[in-house]
């Protein structure tokens, strides 16, 4: 192709080395695709880029020279001045060459370009959903209308039979409803502050249930101010008072189970159930959202565990703490 | 007049403060006399059965059968007055239906109020006619079916999906296939077929919905249709549309 039919050649010889010469230079362009990918490390670094691409460059045109050559001179020994021209050509197709190059990387790099952008839309649209999702169920697990509800419900008769304690339960009530509407959830607060909040929570359940609902813990002081996500622990407790508690007739034991070093906080908590009870809502939705909570705060995986048998539920959580 | 005679009223509630409360408000209520109180679905059926009463004040929350399944299983409704704090499915179907319900927290003139309606019904002959239609309002609200609940003699069973091995058509009614049981419930094949999920149940038959996981093979038997072979040996009648979606719940 960049030979000109001068006339002092036959056709075929033209031809020929178009064929051959086009034919190598399509097989190194498509090869240029890695060290395309490889200089394409994200680095803003211009003068690495140039010479990145120089050399690559100098490398490619010297094998398609070389290898095109060896072939013409071997197809064609019998030509006469063959070879003189063939040296002769050998500046303009430098030349050319060149510009083959600059193009193919062009069209490489539009190509990336264009599927990164792609890519970003679709990675930013997914974010989008998430963060939407989870600010819906953020929402309604702050007001969660059937805890409130019935908890107003229990208040009402508290303040038939023991007035003192339905004015202790709005306060617990306000309490609850205050520590969910301003701690944010990419936040921390001490196991004590968490606590202290599922205490308000149980507290109320407990109005609901009587001696249905048994809480017991077992925590050493220690623990008291190691830091975990806001709001953490709640959903683990509903669950468990959801299909513990409220599938059941019988007296349900809540226990929470804390252990701790300076690196890491360990909770479980375990509740009984009956196993006999098909649940009518489907379980773990709430628990996968705190597996996936998790994973994004800490950057690990596998940081809550679940664990059943016949008659116990339990959850585990594993807090990373930063020093 | 009429009225001088009391409502036989039973509450069925699992939380006391919540039965604290009617009886509270009903105390010394003209027309209501309460009977009983009762915590669960199954105390609560039974003491239906057993009372008879005029009115129940019955909760949807509860443990192991909700209000809504404990009426299922009867055949006669008396007048109700349906309880509840927060249940959106439930409260469409009220909302459907002639029933009264009451959203907790309520107040004594809201439930005075109701419980006058009662007394009014209760002396027509079908006081349980609101309870029916909206048994049938709360069917067809059911989008997804978790769990069923039979009456096997006097015994009342709640069954697990997990636990269905397939389903079988008998005149009006559907015969549940178990580990070991069989259990008759009065409903459509259309019905269930609507409600399950398509990748883990298949209709394969007008008169058979499978579990797929209880399909051991499947061997064709004529130029349209096929024989199901489960793994507890027994053979179904499977027709051209039955494989079909089959193969595609197994596909997708």
């Amino acid at each position: 192709m960049l030979l000109l039919w001068r006339g002092d050649f036959p056709l075929y010889v033209t031809i020929n080395e178009a064929l051959i010469s086009t034919f190598f230079l399509a097989l190194l362009g498509l090869a240029l695709w890695y060290p395309v990918r490889f200089m394409d490390t994200g680095t803003n670094n211009l003068l690495f880029i140039l010479a990145g691409y120089g050399m690559s460059g100098a490398v490619m045109l010297l094998l398609w020279l070389t290898i095109t050559h060896f072939f013409l001179r071997n197809f064609f020994p019998g030509i006469q001045d063959y070879p003189v021209y063939l040296n002769e050509s050998l500046r303009w197709k430098v030349v050319g060459g060149a510009l083959v190059y600059l193009i193919i990387i062009l069209v490489y790099y539009l190509t990336m370009t264009w599927h990164r952008l792609r890519e970003k839309d679709r990675q930013e649209a997914r974010l989008e959903a998430l963060v939407k999702e989870s600010e819906l169920k953020m929402l309604r697990s702050q007001i969660n209308p059937h805890f409130l509800f019935n908890s107003l419900n229990s208040i009402s008769a508290l303040t038939l039979t023991d007035p003192g304690k339905a004015r202790n339960m709005v306060v617990r009530l306000s309490e609850f409803f205050r520590y969910s509407l301003d701690h944010k959830l990419d936040d921390e607060s001490t196991l004590e502050e968490e606590l202290h909040h599922i205490e308000n929570y149980l507290a109320m359940e407990q109005v609901r249930f009587g001696d249905r609902l048994v809480f017991t813990r077992e925590i050493p002081g220690r623990c008291m101010k190691m830091k975990l996500p806001n709001l953490i622990l709640q959903p683990l407790f509903e669950n468990a008072v959801k299909h513990g508690v409220y599938q059941s007739t019988e007296q349900v034991e809540i226990k929470l189970t804390v252990r701790c070093d300076e690196n890491r906080l360990r909770l479980k908590l375990s509740n009984h159930y009956d196993p006999n009870v098909p649940a009518a809502g489907r379980r773990g939705i709430g628990l996968s959202n705190i597996a996936q909570r998790l994973e994004l705060k800490y950057g690990r995986e596998g940081l809550m565990g679940i664990e059943r048998d016949e008659r116990i539920f339990i959850v585990t959580l594993l807090i990373p703490q930063s020093s | 007049m009429k009225t001088e005679r009391k409502l036989k009223t039973l509450i069925i509630d699992d939380e006391e403060p919540a039965r604290e409360i009617l009886r509270h408000y009903l105390r010394d209520h003209p027309s209501v006399e309460i009977i009983g109180e009762y915590t669960d679905g199954f105390t609560g059926l039974k003491a239906i059965q057993n009372l008879r009463p005029d009115l129940v004040i019955l909760d949807i929350q509860m443990p192991k059968l909700t209000g809504l399944e404990m009426l299922e299983l009867l055949d006669e409704w008396p007048a109700v007055i349906f309880v509840t704090a927060y249940d959106r499915y439930a409260i469409r179907a009220f909302e459907l239906s002639a029933v009264d319900y009451l959203l907790k927290p309520f107040s004594e003139e809201r439930l005075k109020k109701a419980v006058d309606k009662a007394v009014q019904r209760t002396g027509g002959p079908n006081a349980g006619d609101e309870v029916h239609g909206l048994m049938n309002v709360a069917r067809e609200q059911v989008k997804n079916i978790e769990r069923l609940v039979v009456k096997a003699g006097s015994r009342i069973h709640i069954l697990s999906l997990d636990a269905i091995r397939y389903f079988e058509a008998v005149d009006d009614y559907v015969k549940i296939h178990t580990g070991k049981e069989r259990y008759m419930k009065k409903m459509t094949m259309k019905y269930l077929e609507d409600r399950l999920d398509g990748k883990e149940f298949i209709r394969i038959h007008r008169s058979y919905i499978v579990a797929v996981r209880e399909i051991r093979s499947i061997e064709k038997y004529g130029r349209e249709s096929y024989i199901a072979l489960l793994h507890g040996g027994e053979k179904l009648s499977m027709s051209q549309g039955g494989m079909e979606r089959l193969k595609e719940a197994m596909t997708i």
